[in-house]
């Protein structure tokens, strides 16, 4: 191949040095190498000697999921590859010390500046954030044109809708540097341009947490979890009161703490954990005992809206109402001749409590989750008021709140 | 004798590439059969069969290219379980009907998703696949098994 | 499999250095190395057939194929005529082979489009790897017909050299004749099992640490939208392309490299600083260099070369580069950026060739990566209308805005990770450790190697954290 010199069309015929490891300085470090190898070997031996030695774990505390097991050996789920893909699952999965390098991987990322974390911003103070969730011209009709069809069909009713905004908007000063989230202010402006003339009374939910955040240094929302604290809720409740200009049964409200090791959904998916919220409940003065819940779906009836038995879960937050259900039915004492239907999401269930006292019934319903029609749950009961309490992200991610509507 | 060796390369070659790029083998099994030993593969306590215009309803399978099917669900609304066999009729392509259930899947995941840690694992496993004319699709424990009881059947 | 996962760090790689240092030892040296090769080539199909279960077959009949075929090459050596009728019998049925599986899809979809009919071809999944591995038995049955190698006359080497795992799915590729002595007798000593273990962490570390990181920035602004993205952000876009795209490639070469070295091989180097280069010509020298190399031997070369005038030369580049840029994947983006470079070769090579040389070379460098950069935009494109979409946002056709705080955000994000990747992508870590190596020196680089191998072991493990979260709640 002597020809190659002259045929060379883009190759010069220069010595390519091998990269930083040549022959110099060999020998004096033969030890040296040989330790190494020895260390390299050891870690890779080592590793699978432990995870044959581990026993297998079958749920992960740390990431809150079943983890994969060893996959069953079989020649067609080898022909079609999903063994393999099951067993790499399998073994990173069951990775020796795995909960202790995804922290040592957060510390890692932020040592070199990110902000960001498997999609949640790393905000000031400990704060965490996720981006909101995109408002899109369709979804805000259909929505709105649900509601106001709701609101005619059943025009003797007293609608009330109220959108809770993030914790990114109303504490924007603790964003990343340079971050600057959708702004779901307009967004909500947005709905309430469409909703405008339709009889629906509109709480202005941004604008009494954006006030109360500046003027009190209560936290309105969790700096860890995608949920507002209960302070939160209370403001937005009592702008809520004053719109329905309910007065008469003023009562005075206690706060408890409960719990200060709260690590919510953002820590979660963003392997974040250095601060811990405080979760505290607010409950009417002397309130106990002067209701009933009834969990229709599961036929079973507590006397409380708490579940201090969730106050163990990784998700405090299911310590009100403890979780998310179908349909609630609540019977108080309340004196009051009205009654309330609560079409929700999971914001609702730390602000149902403080509802109890002005209603002798609310009925609380998940759309999400609701399977029986609501028109004749309107029929069954005679209501007074109707509030939609939505946080902004659950409201635009969701066709179901439409679909109940329509019926 | 190289000789014949490189021919029966060349033969071999040909034999695999209409292989890979068949795959129009057709079964002549009944649904019924090939259920009959899937459903013998899995734990059918709390499953249940489907009334008839289901696969439609949930799923948006049309009937044009379905030959004939099985459908099997939980009663329970938190039992995710679910086992579907589906014969296509002779030279349709599975692909669309294969999107409309990796579809479903997927929006049943969304509705478990955040929800239920048990039921999400097991939707995120779901077993979708095609064999000579038969779709299955299953979600559950014993998804291998049936699988597997699948493949063997046909 | 791939090498920056689980399986193959904890599971296949020390399982295969067991077999082969414990099983395969024998005291004969020619036993030794039938053993060897034996162990390796069981391994290197097992390897293959974890991501391939049913192309393994496709290989195998390869394999088989173009050991006869070389052997009959050979001893028909005093026959031209039916040297030439064997080598050609084999070109045709190993590019027919890569023709079905990787262009037959395209070739379809143009055909249909041309004669206007539907197109019904449903194509075929394409087996990982085909493209290096075809490449790499034509080197050797040319090889073999030029007589500058040997034929093979035992199988076990020869599928060991079409299946050698280190290089088998990402290159380099290794031309036979380069290798037919290794396959014969290799040796391993503790510093070469260890320059081996240096180069696959330097490897690894590019891959997990570097390639993936800012992948997943660029993919991150690919998501957004790159139409209405600010002049800063898609240049920010293709810078991230451009490093992920070296370091993604280069860190395989250098895993390849690293694990031949651990068992024996020494394989040709296939870059050398690309983003170092300060002509189009230059980059390609430093660039996939096994490539271009295999290029230039098996095609450019047997069509004449540059030795047949100016016109055919011309003629010679173009087809070659047509080619290569068809090789890297079966679409018109990629036959537009190869004669993108075909084009600029030229140029350079004629008309440009006394401009360039008084041009200084700081101004050549710019002009060159800025090329380079506009060539990974129709690259990485996966349609030539999504190409020009990208380069009017680069140079703000469509009236985007020179930055918003979008751009702001990554900058503030990302600046320190790129100025240390774009920092090594140049080499200069490498002038600093490239000094003569004393004890101490190389014991810190050692600690240094292994706790990247660590820190990429924790980026791999946290990339499947995988929390279930209550947002529902």
């Amino acid at each position: 191949m002597n020809s190659r010199n002259n045929d060379d069309y883009i190759y010069q015929y220069e010595h390519i040095d091998d990269g930083a490891e040549s022959a110099r300085g060999k020998r004096k470090g033969t030890v040296i190498a040989g330790i190494t190898a020895l260390i390299f070997c050891l870690i890779i031996f080592g590793v699978s000697l432990l995870h044959l030695l581990v026993p297998d774990q079958s749920f992960s505390e740390n990431e809150n999921r079943v983890l994969s097991l060893m996959p069953k050996f079989s020649l067609s789920a080898v022909a079609d590859g999903s063994f393999m893909e099951d067993f790499e699952t399998y073994l990173t999965d069951q990775f020796p010390f795995r909960d202790s390098l995804i922290s040592l991987k957060t510390y890692a990322d932020r040592l070199l500046g990110k902000s960001k974390e498997n999609g949640v911003y790393i905000g000031k103070d400990g704060f965490l954030f996720d981006s909101p969730t995109v408002y899109h011209e369709g979804q805000g009709k259909s929505i709105t044109d649900a509601i106001r069809t709701f609101q005619e069909k059943n025009s003797r009713l007293n609608v009330t809708v109220a959108i809770a905004p993030n914790s990114s908007y109303i504490y924007s000063d603790k964003l990343p540097a340079y971050w600057q989230p959708d702004d779901q202010r307009d967004y909500l402006r947005k709905i309430y341009i469409l909703l405008k003339g339709s009889g629906v009374n509109w709480i202005d939910a941004s604008k009494v947490l954006a006030e109360k955040a500046k003027s009190s240094d209560q936290l309105l929302y969790y700096k860890t979890d995608h949920h507002w604290t209960t302070a939160g809720a209370y403001t937005v409740f009592e702008s809520i009161l004053e719109q329905w200009k309910m007065t008469t049964y003023t009562k005075d409200y206690a706060f408890y703490t409960v719990a200060d090791d709260f690590r919510g959904t953002m820590a979660s998916a963003s392997g974040v954990n250095d601060v811990g919220d405080r979760v505290e409940i607010c409950v009417p003065k002397d309130s106990e005992g002067t209701y009933v819940v009834e969990f229709e779906s599961k036929g079973e009836k507590t006397s409380s809206l708490f579940f201090s038995d969730r106050l163990k879960n990784k998700n405090k937050y299911e310590v009100f109402l403890g979780g998310n259900y179908d349909k609630v039915n609540i019977t108080t004492v309340s004196p009051s001749k009205n009654s309330l239907l609560i079409i929700k999401d999971s914001y609702a269930n730390c602000m149902i409590p403080m509802l109890t006292p002005y209603f002798n019934k609310i009925v609380v319903i998940d759309p999400r989750y609701l399977t029986d029609s609501l028109d004749s749950i309107i029929k069954e009961n005679s209501f007074t008021h109707v509030l939609f309490l939505y946080n902004l992200n659950t409201l635009l991610e969701d066709s179901s709140l439409a679909e109940c509507l329509a019926g | 004798m190289r000789r014949f060796a490189e021919i029966l390369c060349v033969v071999f070659l040909i034999v695999f590439i209409v292989f890979v790029s068949g795959g129009k083998s057709y079964s002549d099994k009944s649904v019924a059969e090939v259920a009959e030993a899937v459903v013998s593969a899995v734990d059918t306590d709390g499953l249940a069969q489907v009334k008839k215009n289901k696969i439609t309803e949930d799923f948006g399978i049309h009937f044009d290219g379905v030959d004939s099917y099985v459908y099997y669900a939980a009663d329970s609304v938190m039992d995710v379980r679910e086992l579907m066999l589906i014969k296509l009729k002779q030279g349709v392509r599975p692909d669309d009907i294969m999107e409309l259930i990796r579809k479903r899947a997927e929006q049943k995941q969304v509705l478990f998703e955040g929800y239920a840690p048990e039921q999400s694992a097991l939707l995120e496993s779901y077993v979708l696949k095609y064999k000579d004319g038969f779709v299955f699709y299953a979600v559950g424990h014993d998804s291998a098994q049936a699988l597997s009881a699948f493949h063997s059947s046909l | 499999m791939v090498f920056s996962s689980a399986v193959f760090l904890f599971v296949f790689l020390p399982l295969t250095l067991l077999f082969y240092y414990l099983l395969g030892s024998r005291r004969n040296s020619d036993k030794d190395m039938a053993a060897k090769n034996l162990i390796l080539c069981i391994a290197s199909l097992i390897f293959y057939a974890w991501g391939e279960p049913v192309y393994i077959v496709l290989m195998l009949i390869s394999i088989v194929f173009n050991y006869n075929i070389g052997m009959d090459i050979e001893d028909s050596a005093e026959k031209p005529k039916k040297a030439k009728a064997l080598l050609v019998f084999s070109l045709i049925f190993n590019l027919a082979m890569l023709g079905f599986f990787k262009y037959a899809g395209f070739f379809a979809e143009n055909i249909a489009a041309l004669f206007g009919f539907e197109n019904r071809y449903e194509p075929v999944a394409l087996p990982i790897g085909i493209s290096f591995y075809t490449f790499q038995i034509i080197s050797y049955v040319v090889d073999v017909y030029r007589k500058d190698a040997k034929a093979q006359r035992k199988i076990i080497p020869f599928a060991c050299y079409i299946s050698m795992f280190p290089q088998l799915i990402a290159g380099p590729i290794v031309q036979y004749s380069d290798i037919e002595k290794q396959l014969g007798s290799r040796t391993v000593t503790p510093e070469k099992f260890y320059d081996g273990i240096i180069y696959f962490i330097r490897g690894l570390g590019k891959k997990v640490l570097f390639a993936n990181t800012v992948g997943a920035v660029y993919s991150g602004i690919l998501a957004d939208g790159v139409g209405s993205a600010s002049v800063v952000t898609a240049w920010l876009g293709i810078l991230c392309y451009t490093l992920q795209i070296y370091f993604d490639f280069s860190g395989y070469s250098d895993m390849a490299v690293g694990l031949g070295k651990m068992f024996g091989f020494e394989f040709v180097r296939n870059f050398n600083f690309p983003y170092k280069a300060t002509s189009i010509t230059d980059f390609w020298r430093r660039w996939h260099i096994s490539l271009s190399s295999w290029f230039r031997d098996y095609v450019y070369i047997p069509l004449g070369g540059n030795r047949k005038g100016t016109a055919r030369t011309v003629i010679n580049i173009l087809i070659v580069w047509s080619l290569t840029g068809l090789w890297h994947g079966a679409d018109w983006n990629f036959i537009v950026w190869g004669m993108f470079y075909g084009v600029l070769l030229i140029a350079e090579k004629y008309p440009l060739r006394k401009l360039l040389e008084k041009t200084p070379t700081c101004l050549k460098y710019i002009g060159t990566m800025i090329t380079v950069m506009i060539g990974w935009v129709f690259f990485s494109s996966s349609s030539l209308s999504e190409a020009f979409t990208f380069i009017s946002s680069l140079f703000a056709f469509s009236g985007n805005p020179l930055i918003d705080s979008q751009a702001k955000y990554l900058l503030s994000e990302n600046a320190f990770s790129l100025v240390i990747m774009i920092l090594g992508a140049v080499g200069v870590f490498d002038y600093v450790s490239a000094r003569e190596e004393g004890r101490l020196r190389k014991t810190v680089k050692s600690a240094m190697y292994l706790c990247i191998f660590v820190l990429c072991v924790v980026y791999l493990i946290s990339d499947t954290y995988n929390p279930f979260l209550y947002f529902r709640f």
